[in-house]
């Protein structure tokens, strides 16, 4: 009797994953729990156990790097002797759900009628009755609980934690700057590009004040809060403070509508060497500066040993990317969905201005604030711009 | 023991009333008007009757799945006997027992019983329980030549013995367990000759001759009243009727049913009680005709009476179930 | 209000239960064979020879006399239909099938005659009478003398089946049994005869019907029958040690069942083991099963697990007969499977 072994949903929000080794071959004989595959997907990486003893009798989907969906049939396990069907003969239904697989009858003789487990097929969730009460009862999509490990059936105790996690997704798994960032990355951003209608409004700002705020705090600042300060976290605070008269800005498109969120959760991009992160600053619009410059330096330093968490990636509403140490000056910044904006900022330069009828000198810094144009026009960007302007001059 | 004019003419009334029971049963049975089965005892009233005319209220009886003999016999009134064999709520069982299990416990009738000796057993426990409480009663068992070769009817007989329990075995030999015949299936030459094997009197008399029936029974019921102990009585009788209703009878011939049919135990008795002064012509006109009225009225009864409330399936099960 | 207690063996208790009924009502008489042993003997007009096979019953005759206390022969159907007849017509009386194995001998009885006499009577007859009767494996008595078979009487409607664990429970429920006035089957196990309890003194009734929580926890139900509830116990010992603490469902009585104590446990745990020493085809096991997961459906977190004895009769060899008998591991694994 042969067992189906298919792309099990990880978290809530997963919907594909890639299966990047096996750790049998096809032939070996497999204990139920067994360590099979190593699969990736969009945010962590995962062994997959073996869902029943045998034989794996055949490898349906090879290591690549082809994304499937959950749910996709991977290998069959079954007896010595079975007719295992060529991955050519699978391959029409290896993406699409199966219908329910039988379950293992228990054998004549053995005490009792004892448990028999069926692995989940495409659509079915493997979830006790219980769970699906309390599920139920919860007002949850069962779908979306993930059980307590891959294969095992979702109870009562994995609804009832999943009920008691922040709205946030807080799947279990740290984000892993894994070889597949880069590909992630490039995804998410061609993706950005090809849903939204992205403008991109450039404005050159003389930054004064900024500089000599940050002069006047900058001495007592790493004895007050530990850290230094630096423009960024002047920025983000400009920014959070300014972004509730400018609400659309710190908006979403749903299928429900253009919804404006409450608070301002600043993502900060942060480089990393082989890519790129953008952790977020919770509150950012109601913590005082010392925090924040604490909170971003504590994300960055997670940023670079890769061990930022989920809920420390997702639910941002803005996003400052500051190349200005890099020497960039204006540019043209992705928004990162399903966020509205993102403003780009480039490097405080000196340059010669006209104040009263007079040449004199004056730092002065490029603004490039990248918009969703489905959400929000030009002019209340501008605006927006200005109104920063007006804040760092 | 000799017959009063008042015992002869309950005899009497109580053989006519069955034999008119069991005819009338036997039609309404064809027409389809009583639902299941129904064994007959029409031919066989004088051993019934014959034993029960030595017993009283308090006395019990066993009976066997043809038991309607047996209920008439103790004294249970027919209207409800009737009723109950329609399946009707005012049946002595309620429409709960049916032919085969119509009983009366308070008037002593333990039950017709559906098992092939499975009366004798309880015979034994009745005069048990008599014979703990010192009521004086005592139980007739009532058995077919078939029964007497179930192991139930010896464990039974040892047992009464042993115990010398008030118990009076009446093997009811009417030649054929089922459509199988006596001299087949029993290796006793006489269903009394058992009786030695247990150490108690057996006797064998003429089924059709109530009188014969009533002295044996009488001794035995004396014997058992004493508190020495269970005896056996074989009364070699016949049935008119088959096995069952719809049974073809395909295995006694015409002449024998008809040489039975000459001696009919009603028309001897008849005869014999005339004989001895004990009877007059119009005593037993009279009872004929009553029998007939009290048949007549029995089965308006019993189509008068409701059927049971679907709620009654669950009823009557345990005395208190929790 | 607190009732009075000395440490007894389960065998005691039944004899005292016994003696006490004895006692309370002249209607209560025992019957079986060698109940009292040596009938007749010279020396023994007034003594037990065995006082029963394995002398739950010694003493009685002595007490009781040989009028109540009554030897009978190796005749079942004859005397446990006896034991109908005399009940229906007014004695109570408590007859023993030695070992339930034998009930092939006198099933008529009990089944067509006792279970049913007063149902086809239409209410007007009631039997109340016990039956009491050894069970159980372990003992090294082989194929036919090593049953367990009360899901066949518990299937039976007119019937009740009474199966305890601890001494007091075996006497408060053969008390309870006695006083019923329906026909009980009173199963006793053979190696539960020496195990000791706190019994109550005097006047002590367990009413029938009603389950017992030999053990609180909220991990997993496991209802236990019979001896399997010391092995349950042991169990439970081992898995607290794991941090899992099982709840111990005694269900005391088979028919009437308390089916509430049984779903009140699933309800608090969500998790069923049932442990079984019967076979395991249309037992006590699969009747349970049953109930909890069509009563209790949405309430499991897991399947149910069912601990029985094989589909086979009672080996002889006792390494093959502690394969056939339900041990501590056993349960304790079933207990796992089902977290």
């Amino acid at each position: 009797m042969i067992t189906e072994m298919r792309m099990p949903k990880l978290g809530m929000a997963m919907k594909k994953g890639a299966v990047t080794k096996w750790l049998k071959v096809e032939g070996d004989q497999v204990r139920e729990g067994d360590e099979l595959c190593e699969l990736a997907t969009e945010k962590i990486t995962a062994t997959i156990p073996a869902p029943a003893s045998g034989v794996l009798g055949r490898i349906v989907v090879p290591a690549s790097r082809a994304e499937l969906p959950v749910g996709a049939l991977l290998a069959l396990i079954g007896e010595p002797g079975d007719a295992f069907p060529s991955a050519e003969d699978l391959a029409p239904i290896a993406t699409a759900p199966a219908a329910a697989p039988a379950v293992v009858a228990p054998p004549e003789g053995a005490s009792g009628v004892g448990a028999a487990r069926a692995p989940a097929a495409g659509g079915e969730v493997l979830a006790s009755p219980a769970a699906k009460r309390r599920a139920r009862e919860l007002g949850i999509d069962i779908a979306q609980v993930p059980p307590s490990a891959a294969g095992k059936r979702v109870t009562t105790d994995d609804v009832e934690a999943f009920a008691a996690a922040p709205t946030t997704p807080a799947a279990a798994g740290r984000v892993v700057p894994f070889e597949g960032i880069r590909r992630v990355v490039a995804e998410r951003l061609s993706e950005s590009l090809q849903t939204m209608a992205q403008v991109t409004i450039s404005r050159e700002i003389q930054v004064h004040g900024l500089v000599v705020r940050r002069q006047e705090l900058a001495p007592g600042f790493e004895a007050a809060t530990g850290v230094r300060l630096t423009y960024t976290d002047l920025l983000v605070e400009a920014v959070a403070r300014l972004l509730p008269e400018h609400a659309l800005l710190n908006a979403t498109l749903t299928d429900e509508g253009i919804v404006v969120a409450e608070a301002v959760h600043m993502g900060v991009a942060v480089a990393l060497e082989d890519g790129l992160i953008v952790p977020v600053i919770r509150d950012a619009g109601t913590r005082p500066l010392g925090e924040i410059a604490r909170e971003r330096v504590r994300l960055s330093e997670k940023a670079q040993a890769g061990t930022l968490a989920l809920d420390e990636v997702e639910g941002g509403t803005f996003t400052i990317s500051n190349l200005g140490a890099f020497g960039a000056d204006a540019f043209t910044p992705i928004v990162n969905p399903p966020q509205c904006a993102i403003l780009g900022v480039g490097r405080i330069v000196d340059k010669p201005t006209v104040v009263d009828g007079r040449v004199t000198v004056c730092p002065a810094m490029w603004l490039s604030l990248t918009f969703d144009h489905r959400i929000v026009d030009g002019a209340p960007a501008a605006r927006f711009l200005q109104a920063l302007a007006g804040r760092l001059a | 023991m000799e017959l009063t004019s008042d015992k002869a003419l309950w005899i009497y009334d109580r053989m006519v009333t069955i034999r008119a029971f069991e005819e009338r049963v036997a039609k309404l049975f064809a027409d389809g008007r009583i639902p299941g089965f129904v064994h007959l005892y029409a031919g066989e009233e004088a051993v019934a009757v014959g034993v029960c005319a030595q017993l009283n209220d308090r006395d019990f009886i066993t009976s066997t799945h043809r038991g309607h003999g047996h209920c008439i016999a103790k004294g249970v009134p027919v209207a409800p006997m009737m009723a109950e064999l329609f399946g009707r709520a005012d049946g002595c069982c309620k429409g709960k027992g049916g032919s085969m299990h119509i009983a009366d416990v308070s008037r002593g009738m333990l039950g017709a019983n559906g098992i092939v000796g499975g009366g004798p057993p309880l015979a034994c426990g009745s005069g048990l329980a008599a014979k703990r409480k010192g009521s004086g009663a005592v139980t007739a068992c009532f058995f077919g030549d078939g029964a007497a070769e179930q192991g139930t009817t010896h464990e039974a007989m040892n047992l009464a013995a042993i115990w010398k329990l008030p118990v009076i075995f009446v093997a009811e030999n009417n030649g054929f367990a089922e459509s199988t015949p006596v001299g087949y299936h029993c290796a006793a030459s006489n269903i009394a000759d058992r009786a030695a094997s247990y150490n108690i009197p057996g006797v064998s008399v003429d089924g059709y001759d109530v009188v014969s029936v009533y002295e044996a029974a009488g001794e035995a019921v004396a014997r058992a009243r004493r508190g020495d102990g269970p005896s056996l009585i074989e009364a070699k009788t016949w049935r008119y009727f088959g096995h069952f209703e719809g049974d073809q009878v395909t295995y006694r011939t015409a002449e024998q049913s008809a040489a039975y049919r000459e001696h009919d135990p009603l028309t001897w008795f008849a005869k014999q009680a005339t004989d001895r002064g004990l009877l007059t012509p119009k005593d037993l006109e009279e009872v004929t005709m009553g029998a007939e009225r009290s048949i007549d009225e029995a089965i308006e009864f019993a189509e008068k009476s409701p059927l049971p409330a679907p709620e009654e399936t669950l009823t009557d099960v345990y005395v208190s179930y929790r | 209000m607190v009732v009075a207690t000395r440490t007894a063996t389960f065998r005691e208790a039944i004899n005292e239960a016994l003696r006490l009924e004895l006692a309370r009502d002249p209607d209560v008489i025992l019957m079986g064979e060698d109940v009292a042993g040596g009938a007749t003997v010279s020396g023994f007009e007034q003594d037990d020879a065995w006082g029963g096979v394995l002398g739950v019953t010694k003493g009685l005759v002595q007490e009781f006399g040989r009028d109540r206390v009554l030897d009978t022969p190796i005749s079942e159907s004859g005397f446990i239909g006896a034991a109908v007849g005399a009940a229906a017509t007014g004695l109570r009386p408590v007859a023993e099938l030695m070992f339930v194995d034998f009930f092939g001998v006198c099933m008529d009885q009990i089944f067509n005659q006792g279970a049913k006499l007063r149902y086809m009577f239409g209410g007007h007859a009631k039997v109340p009478m016990v039956i009491r009767t050894m069970i159980g494996a372990g003992f090294r008595a082989a194929g036919q003398h090593s049953g367990c078979h009360y899901s066949v009487f518990t299937h039976m409607p007119g019937l009740k089946t009474v199966v305890p664990s601890t001494p007091s429970d075996a006497k408060g429920l053969l008390a309870a049994s006695i006083r019923d006035d329906d026909p009980v089957i009173f199963f006793e196990h053979k190696l539960l005869y020496d195990i000791t309890g706190e019994l109550p003194e005097g006047d002590y009734v367990v009413k029938l019907g009603t389950a017992d929580i030999k053990r609180e926890g909220d991990g997993a139900t496991v209802v236990a029958i019979g001896r399997m509830v010391q092995l349950s116990l042991e169990a439970a010992e081992a898995l607290a040690g794991e941090g899992i603490e099982v709840e111990i469902v005694d269900p005391r009585t088979l028919s009437p069942l308390d089916d509430e104590a049984i779903l009140a446990s699933v309800r608090k745990t969500g998790r069923l083991v049932v442990v079984d020493e019967d076979n395991p085809r249309c037992s006590m096991a699969t009747d349970i099963a049953a109930l909890v997961t069509t009563r209790a459906f949405d309430h499991l977190d897991a399947p149910p697990q069912l601990v029985t004895a094989p589909h086979t009769p009672v080996p002889f060899s006792p390494v093959l007969e502690d394969v056939y008998v339900p041990s501590a591991e056993r349960i304790a694994e079933a207990v796992r499977a089902t977290l």
